[in-house]
């Protein structure tokens, strides 16, 4: 568990060095708040299940990139359960980028769309799943509100391209095809302008922390 | 005075399920077809987006997307010795206004009847000897056979997609699915919804017991489907909250969801809404339809003229519109003579709350419409009724569509109604609570029928439907039958305590129980004793056909919407393949 926690917060720890691992703070922030300039995206808050749902899918190819792979396959589904209820528990500051741009609110059409969808395309409102303002939803759907525009804008073109196969309901493949390129980056900017969540133990119904985090 | 439009080749009356099939294979066929529906226009986006679709109190309760019960309703009454009072809030049934129809607001249970259900006169008497359950039921044949309709059910549960497990594919019994069914020539368009853990403990009960459980048949889909109009569905996320409202998701079946994105791109069909239908007009020898007369969003009459009439509203208002229209001779219950308004049945529902211990989590509100695991061992005639003295039967099963927070409150026996008691009760069993349905049949008897009420008038000042029933002894008895059997099941489902009882008389509006109308324009192989001939066409009009479950002579024990999907298309291609070629009587 210390081990974990040093790795995660990138405080330097013996697992990092005996395997190679960079620690993930080192891209993803030192309170997972994210990293703009690297896509890396803010971890700080998302459901402690979905978290470690994305390790196991970079674990086990259904995910990919390039950073990630290797890094989830070296930890033990132990670890993953364990680093993604790490990252659940924090809160984080948002990052500058987005911070800065807190006051634009995102174009028409992407604000249409998160809210309200497009008939023509047949693309439902993403706020239907992800929550009102892209807060989450439950334990599966991640937040979208603060998260990293180029984060959120590379997953929309993996999912778009069926790079990713991490929603066993088939609905987020099906939503991204019908897209335009333009849609993508409108939404990520709106998305990554809206103020970040808190993190899951301040929320209302949060579970115990780290160490209460249940096996599913 | 009416403004007089220009003549189309066909006006059809309602845009749902049965409108919006009907004008496509119509329009497909080179007719011009105009389309009226009373409510408004309303489509996936923007008007079934959450939050706001999930608002339990506008739509469950104060019923959002049903018809104005200020504005039109009916009037009811138990016998024919009662004055009928109109129904001012809409409860014990749901009938939808709107485009789309009630398959918006439908749970997308889909069903194929019985060859047996078809034939239920016939069957009865060669199985039972005749009259076996005496003169006052006045069941009878459909004048089709399911081997007519299979391939109209089949084209139906492709169009909408709909998940289920074969139990019987062409003859061979495939395990898990029902096996009791009907044959059917391929198997479901998607594989089955996942099994909740109270359907799972349904199944393992009910296969202990030496039942056939299998999975519920639904248009919840159960991942993205594309159905042969080229139109994307996608998958349900099992939020709980499909009857009564529109899905968000694009992932039940309903108009807007299988069929309109492609009519409406079709310049040959042609979409009117809030338009009020008056009357179906006939020429001067009243055997001919000349086209009907509406009421526009504007309170100004309209004349739309058309060669051919398709009726496809919900399936009381079908049997009104007759009655209003002067086509085809109103049932008389005194004398027994006349069809139109004859044979109204509905559905004969009742239920088992199966209570567990707090360690067992049911978790109601991660459901879907139809998701569940039933039996059909109990159904129609799938069991002897030789000694037993009813006819007809009930699916049992355990599918909970939703556990919203106003609507789902399971206490059991001995709880108060309110209070501190009240509400600790709920809390301790909410999420500890499962139900078993019986969802059963409704015999036609000569009391039960649909005529026009001489008192009480729509905001248009026509007279209204008044319906006259009660749930006929025949129908008591197998409801205490079937959840007898529903009753044990739920006992051998582990639970702590179970509580539930039979359906009984009197019918009230006052409680929802079922929105399967059924009955008043009824189908058949005989002038004398229906209303329609097995083509959906009016015997007295041949320029009308009627569409619905007011076609059915009697109820089965399943739900009516497949039935009344596959008798769309089997109209559709009589229609398409006979009489346009030579207009007139199909038969």
């Amino acid at each position: 568990m210390k081990t974990l926690f040093c790795l995660a917060l990138g405080v330097g720890t013996a697992l990092a060095q005996t395997s190679q691992i960079e620690s993930c703070a080192s891209c993803h922030g030192p309170h997972g708040e994210g990293n703009p300039q690297m896509g890396a995206p803010r971890l700080a808050g998302q459901p402690q299940p979905y978290l470690e749902r994305q390790l196991e899918a970079y674990a086990t190819g259904r995910r990919y990139n390039e950073v990630m792979v290797p890094i989830a396959r070296a930890l033990t589904a132990a670890d993953r359960a364990q680093l993604a209820a790490i990252y659940a528990h924090l809160d984080a500051p948002p990052t500058r980028r987005s911070a800065a741009t807190g006051a634009t609110r995102g174009s028409p059409r992407a604000r249409k769309l998160a809210t309200e969808g497009d008939e023509s395309r047949q693309v439902q409102a993403c706020e239907n799943c992800h929550g009102p303002g892209g807060s989450g939803f439950g334990g599966v759907v991640p937040y979208l509100a603060g998260q990293d525009a180029r984060y959120l804008e590379t997953a929309l073109q993996e999912w778009k391209q069926g790079r990713r196969d991490t929603d066993p309901t088939g609905v987020m493949p099906q939503i991204a095809k019908r897209l335009t390129d333009p849609d993508i980056a409108a939404l990520a900017a709106y998305y990554a302008s809206l103020p970040p969540q808190a993190s899951q133990k301040t929320r209302p119904g949060a579970s115990q922390g780290p160490g209460g985090a249940s096996p599913r | 005075m009416a403004t007089r439009l220009k003549e189309s080749d066909v006006v059809i009356l309602g845009v749902g399920l049965v409108g919006t099939i009907l004008a496509r294979e119509l329009t497909r066929a080179g007719l011009e077809v105009v389309g009226l529906e009373r409510g408004e226009p309303r489509f996936t986006v923007p008007d079934f987006q959450a939050p706001a679709m999930h608002d339990e109190l506008r739509y469950s309760i104060r019923k959002s997307l049903m018809v104005d019960a200020a504005k039109e309703t009916y009037t009811f009454r138990n016998s024919s010795a009662e004055t009928a009072l109109p129904i001012r809030r809409i409860q014990s049934f749901l009938p939808g206004s709107g485009l789309g129809g009630s398959a918006v607001h439908w749970n997308g249970q889909t069903w194929r009847f019985h060859d047996a259900d078809f034939r239920m006169r016939s069957h009865h008497d060669q199985r039972y000897g005749k009259d076996f359950l005496g003169k006052q039921y006045t069941h009878q044949d459909w004048g089709v056979a399911y081997a007519d309709l299979e391939p109209h059910y089949d084209r139906f549960e492709y169009l909408l997609g709909i998940c289920g497990k074969a139990g019987n594919l062409q003859g061979v019994k495939i395990a898990g699915g029902n096996v009791l069914e009907e044959q059917r020539a391929r198997e479901y368009a998607n594989p089955p919804m996942k099994e909740p853990y109270g359907s799972a403990m349904f199944r393992k009960a009910a296969a202990s017991l030496g039942y056939h459980p299998f999975p519920s048949p639904s248009a919840n889909m159960s991942r993205p489907y594309t159905n042969p109009e080229g139109v994307t569905l996608q998958t349900c996320v099992f939020c709980g909250y499909c009857e009564r409202y529109g899905c968000e998701h694009y992932a039940k079946s309903s108009p807007q969801t299988v069929l309109l994105p492609v009519l409406l791109k079709d310049p040959k069909f042609h979409l009117r809404t809030h338009c009020q239908v008056q009357r179906i007009d006939l020429d001067a020898s009243g055997r001919r339809a000349s086209g009907v007369t509406y009421i526009d969003g504007q309170g100004r009459e309209v004349e739309q003229p058309a060669k051919l009439v398709i009726v496809g509203l919900f399936a009381l208002n079908n049997a009104r519109m007759l009655l209003l229209s002067r086509i085809g001779t109103p049932y008389d219950p005194a004398t027994g003579d006349g069809a139109v308004g004859r044979n109204y049945t509905y559905q004969t529902l009742s239920g088992v709350q199966v209570f567990y211990d707090s360690s067992v989590n049911i978790n109601p509100f991660m459901r879907s419409g139809a998701n569940g695991t039933v039996i059909a061992d109990f159904v129609g005639d799938n069991f002897d009724h030789a000694k037993l003295g009813f006819a007809g039967g009930a699916y049992i099963g355990e599918v909970m569509s939703h556990g919203r927070p106003i609507e789902f409150h399971p206490t059991p026996p001995g709880t108060p109604a309110w209070g501190s008691e009240w509400k600790k009760a709920v809390v301790r069993h909410y999420n500890h609570t499962s139900v078993v349905n019986v969802h059963g049949s409704s015999i036609a008897a000569r009391d039960n029928y649909l005529d026009l009420d001489p008192t009480y008038r729509d905001a248009w000042g026509q007279p209204l439907l008044r319906m006259t029933f009660d749930f006929p002894e025949n129908d008591l008895r197998m409801s205490a039958y079937c959840t007898q059997k529903a009753t044990e099941i739920a006992k051998a489902m582990g639970a702590r305590q179970v509580a539930g009882g039979p359906r009984r008389a009197p019918y009230t509006v006052t409680q929802y129980q079922s929105t399967h109308n059924t009955g008043g324009t009824i189908m058949g192989a005989d002038p004398a004793t229906s209303v329609l001939n097995p083509f959906c066409q009016c015997w007295d009009v041949s320029n009308v056909f009627v569409i619905g479950a007011s076609n059915f002579p009697q109820n089965a024990s399943y739900n009516p919407t497949g039935t009344v999907g596959a008798l769309a298309y089997w109209a559709a291609d009589a229609l398409v393949k006979r009489y346009l070629k030579s207009p007139g009587p199909l038969v």
